[in-house]
């Protein structure tokens, strides 16, 4: 029978090598996925990645189960995502939308490559949280109230983000796929 | 349910049912089945679904990441099918230092030995922190850091070269992840749990109350 994420953060705060190594195959994909989508950056989300399972392997030995083991590890990850966008910032997080690269490929020579393209600089411009609500909900799979749980706000808030979101990209990705919007 | 909020639940979640709160999903398909209306708005919410599915597949993790990461795991090995771990200098990631431009790492050499000396003459000089510094620069937990010196970490605390001054919060003992903060995640609010120990270091290495 395959263990828990709680049995096996149990088992890494014994320093149970096989534990690690399976805690890591488990979740390590998700993790970066969720940082890659959440900062537009391959390399960073794998420094993330790292920093997150250090954490792990820091307290481990002394984790008390008061959250699922995935809801935890989100909620580092978005912290250390959410420093790093602050860095770029140089200032406080807020609802501004990601600066807009200027020159964006061409909107007229849609094919159905560039689509997935299309849609990928869609959310990198969309403010931040409207970004890590859709990325939790739609890509991470992540249940309401535990993505709201992972975004320290309340289901109401996560559901207003997430309608914000979906209305930005409505409207941005209508020029360029109309017809997969039913708006032709 | 009513058609309104159903409309709201297609806004803010899509079109799969499987995605909607699941105490309201019963009640929102049946009302959906019976508004012409309401699947017309299904049938736009459904396309920008699959344009979000479209977007580029996250990537997968690389060997190397797995490694590093496992290299710096704890070390009992229970069950031992997979090699043993290399040497923790062999798969460590680039220094916060060496990751840095010139002039970054011109400006944190000039302010690491001080830096260093001060912390460690505070500390000598301090009865109770004997064990371990610990330093944060906001209140979230995931940016608790474990210092032990001497170290390039300390450096990783000033590496904004802005020359100003950083807050840092100095523990006798990292808390615990999961203590009974009331939070239900628990991490704590460091600012509240530790605000009688906040320090604020200079950038000349000089460590204020």
């Amino acid at each position: 029978m395959e263990d828990s994420d709680e049995a096996l953060m149990v088992r890494v705060g014994r320093g149970d090598a096989a534990a690690c190594r399976i805690l890591v195959d488990r979740h390590l994909g998700r993790l970066v996925a969720f940082a890659a989508r959440t900062l537009g950056d391959r390399g960073e989300a794998d420094d993330v990645a790292q920093d997150v399972f250090e954490r792990v392997w820091k307290h481990a030995a002394r984790w008390e189960p008061r959250a699922k083991v995935t809801t935890w590890l989100h909620r580092v990850a978005l912290n250390l995502c959410l420093d790093r966008l602050a860095k770029r910032r140089e200032g406080p997080l807020d609802d501004a939308p990601e600066p807009v690269d200027p020159t964006p490929s061409a909107v007229d020579r849609l094919h159905s490559d560039d689509v997935g393209r299309h849609v990928h600089e869609a959310l990198m411009t969309l403010p931040p949280k409207q970004r890590i609500a859709i990325t939790l909900c739609h890509y991470q799979g992540l249940g309401q109230r535990e993505a709201a749980e992972v975004m320290e706000t309340s289901v109401e808030a996560l559901e207003s983000l997430l309608a914000r979101g979906r209305r930005a990209l409505k409207v941005q990705l209508a020029s360029v796929a109309p017809a997969l919007l039913g708006d032709a | 349910m009513n058609a309104r909020r159903l409309a709201e639940l297609l806004d803010v979640y899509g079109a799969d049912p499987q995605r909607w709160p699941e105490d309201e999903r019963a009640a929102a398909e049946t009302l959906l089945a019976t508004s012409p209306e309401l699947r017309a708005r299904a049938e736009t919410a459904a396309s920008l679904d699959a344009l979000l599915d479209a977007a580029p597949a996250a990537p997968a993790p690389s060997a190397a990441l797995r490694d590093r990461i496992l290299a710096s795991a704890p070390r009992v090995d229970t069950a031992g099918p997979e090699p043993a771990a290399a040497p923790r200098h062999a798969n460590v990631r680039p220094s916060t230092v060496s990751r840095l431009e010139p002039r970054r790492r011109r400006w944190l050499a000039a302010v690491a030995l001080p830096l260093a000396a001060a912390l460690l003459l505070w500390l000598t000089r301090s009865p109770a922190p004997q064990t371990q510094l610990a330093a944060v620069r906001s209140t979230n937990l995931a940016k608790l850091e474990e210092i032990e010196l001497p170290t390039d970490d300390l450096l990783a605390l000033n590496d904004d070269d802005t020359g100003q001054s950083i807050s840092a919060y100095v523990l006798d003992e990292m808390p615990d992840i999961g203590c009974a903060d009331g939070t239900g995640l628990g991490c704590p609010d460091l600012d509240e749990l530790f605000d009688a120990q906040s320090r604020t270091i200079t950038p000349s290495g000089r460590i204020t109350a």
